[in-house]
């Protein structure tokens, strides 16, 4: 006797086929940041608050980096302590700052890109281009899915250019949250000249907690009591820091998942991104994951 | 530990006051062709030919390529006219050009791959660096600041938030800085000689001198050398902001400055390819290597402040700049 013939399970696996064909790796949403640029004539805006970049800056640093910058400003603060003793008479405090200003002009690669990023919208010094970050573009503005690779016209690649620490990233995933926390590890390795910012998607919105960190914090929040209010970039980078748990979330509109890892390259090396993508590439063989690359600039 | 500061930083205004300078009124008649999209002959001095019109004839256009090439157009600078086009990704017959100071015209030769696909005929940076770029420089405050550079061969102007820095090099030179508070005007005389500047679209060689309020300062620029002095008031240690615009680093008055090549390397940058040292005339033992070779400037300099370290600049293959100071401040730029 024939077997009634059951349609209804194979057109419904027909139909879902589409989909699964097309589901991102590792089950995640799909990544649909884009850029969306456009060239409507418009007045520069005016200026705004700075972004702070501290907290991307600070969980861009591996422990190690942490507790050598927090070693740095605690000798920079004994040194001063030991100056307000009266009986004490320096003649000269560079030999005392060097170490900590040394560890701190590292960090402005970082905190340049940072800050850039947390601006979160970008435009040209005229005002003749303007780039947002967005998840669906408004019409009659050109429209950049950083997923692709770059090319296209001159709009997309001056909307790239000025919105240089995403349009010239790398956006990785792989299988899970803790996976993405030893893969950026890896990537933070000292010594690098094109990576500007490594951070996870749980990194962008909240400072990573460490016991490093603590200690970095509270020696940066003594610094800048204690060093002379003479504004200098070291002391504004300080401030930037010993601040760094009072700033609010600067990137709420980055919803980047937590399995995925942002790389923001150097201002400096935008010229180089060979070399930036060269560097990621080296970085990642001496992890064991397996990597999803997402977006890339080369 | 100042003086080595001012050998370096003399290398800056230099570069950038007299290397806008110039007047590289060029002259001489095409060769057999230009680039199509993005490409560009490699058989001139500088071959910047658009897709124009017929064969042989000018356009005031400068982007207009296709994916073919059309026949010759005009060159960003002044040239003469340019030969048949090339197509997608390669250029097509080199050009010739000449500038007034260089050598005589160089005829022009075989197609050349194009660096710079795509962006509709405009010669590659390796060959021109003329154009308007999309500037950002390091802001500890914001995080980057965004300035815009116009440079061609008649001059550049570099309008920044602050103000604009504007060079005009054709007719009578002149140089004014403009910022809220004022213009300000340095003069600026030139006796032109032969230097190969390469990509870079003014005229260097000779011998320069730009004055502005109580300052004067000259510059020779010979293939293989540059001398640089500046001369202000008695009780003036440098080229102060009053007289130089704040951006240019300010040389030091008095002292007498050399720039030596001690061994050539290919660049782009013609005559300035190469190994140099700088130092000034104080014997204090500081001063810097500069070598430049193919797309990279690199300095590294022994020094007491920030220039002690290493620089890096790099030109990229789509026209994108990017470099570094030892301080970790960052610069990059785009050509439009």
């Amino acid at each position: 006797m024939r077997q009634p013939c059951r349609r209804w399970p194979a057109a419904i696996g027909w139909l879902l086929l589409p989909f699964a064909l097309t589901s991102p790796a590792h089950g995640r949403a799909p990544f649909a940041l884009k850029l969306e640029v456009s060239t409507e004539p418009k007045r520069p805006t005016a200026s705004q608050p700075s972004p702070s970049g501290a907290v991307l800056v600070l969980n861009s640093m591996g422990e190690a980096q942490r507790q050598q910058l927090a070693d740095s400003l605690a000798k920079l603060a004994v040194a001063v302590d030991r100056r307000k003793n009266p009986f004490f008479v320096a003649l000269d405090d560079s030999e005392e700052r060097t170490p900590a200003e040394d560890q701190l002009k590292q960090t402005t690669p970082a905190f340049t890109a940072a800050a850039t990023l947390c601006a979160g919208h970008w435009q040209s010094a005229e005002g003749d281009m303007r780039v947002r970050p967005v998840g669906r573009c408004a019409a009659r503005t050109r429209c950049v899915s950083l997923t692709e690779a770059p090319g296209g016209d001159e709009g997309e690649r001056r909307g790239r250019f000025l919105a240089w620490p995403l349009g010239y990233a790398i956006f990785l995933s792989v299988a899970s949250p803790k996976l993405a926390d030893d893969v950026a590890a890896a990537l933070r390795a000292p010594g690098s000249t094109q990576i500007a910012l490594v951070l996870t998607g749980a990194e962008l919105h909240f400072l990573r907690q460490s016991p490093a960190l603590a200690r970095l914090l509270a020696q940066a929040r003594h610094a800048v009591k204690s060093v002379p209010a003479k504004r200098s970039p070291f002391l504004v980078v300080l401030a930037k820091i010993a601040s760094a748990t009072t700033v609010k979330d600067e990137l709420p509109w980055f919803k980047l998942p937590r399995d995925s890892i942002l790389i923001v390259p150097r201002l400096g090396a935008l010229a180089t991104s060979d070399a930036f993508v060269s560097e990621v590439r080296a970085r990642l063989r001496t992890t064991t994951a397996e990597v999803e690359w997402l977006a890339t600039p080369r | 530990m100042r003086r080595a500061y001012s050998v370096f930083t003399f290398a800056f205004g230099a570069a950038c006051l007299h290397a806008c300078a110039g007047n590289p009124i060029t002259s001489g008649t095409g060769g057999a062709g230009g680039g199509g999209v993005g490409g560009s002959g490699s058989g001139g001095v500088s071959v910047a030919v658009t897709g124009g019109a017929g064969a042989g004839g000018s356009s005031a256009t400068t982007a207009s390529g296709g994916v073919s090439g059309g026949s010759g157009g005009s060159t960003v600078r002044p040239t003469g006219t340019g030969g048949g086009g090339g197509s997608l990704g390669t250029g097509g017959g080199g050009g010739s050009t000449a500038r007034a100071d260089a050598a005589p015209d160089v005829a022009g030769g075989g197609g050349g791959t194009s660096y710079d696909a795509g962006t509709g005929g405009v010669a590659g940076c390796d060959q021109d660096l003329s154009g308007t770029w999309d500037l950002y420089t390091t802001s500890l405050a914001s995080g980057s600041v965004a300035a815009t550079l116009v440079l061609g061969a008649s001059g550049f102007t570099f309008t920044m938030t602050r103000g604009q820095l504007a060079y005009t090099a054709a007719g009578t030179k002149s140089a004014t800085y403009k910022t809220s508070s004022g213009t300000r005007l340095i003069t600026v005389q030139n006796t032109p000689a032969g230097v190969n500047s390469g990509s870079f679209p003014l005229a260097l060689g000779g011998h320069w001198t730009l004055a502005s309020n109580h300052e004067t300062c000259t510059l020779d620029v010979a293939s293989g050398t540059v001398k640089g002095n500046c001369n202000g008031r008695p009780d003036e240690y440098n080229v102060a902001a009053d007289d130089w615009p704040y951006i240019i680093p300010s040389p030091e008055n008095g002292l007498h400055y050399l720039f030596s090549r001690t061994s050539t390397l290919a660049s782009q940058f013609g005559d300035f390819g190469g190994q140099w040292t700088a130092k000034s005339d104080t014997g204090s033992g500081q001063g810097c290597v500069f070598k430049v070779e193919g797309n990279t400037f690199t300095s590294t300099c022994v020094a007491s402040n920030d220039f002690n370290g290493n620089l890096h600049l790099t030109i990229g293959s789509d026209c994108v700049a990017s470099g570094t100071t030892p301080s970790g401040l960052e610069v990059s730029g785009r050509r439009r």
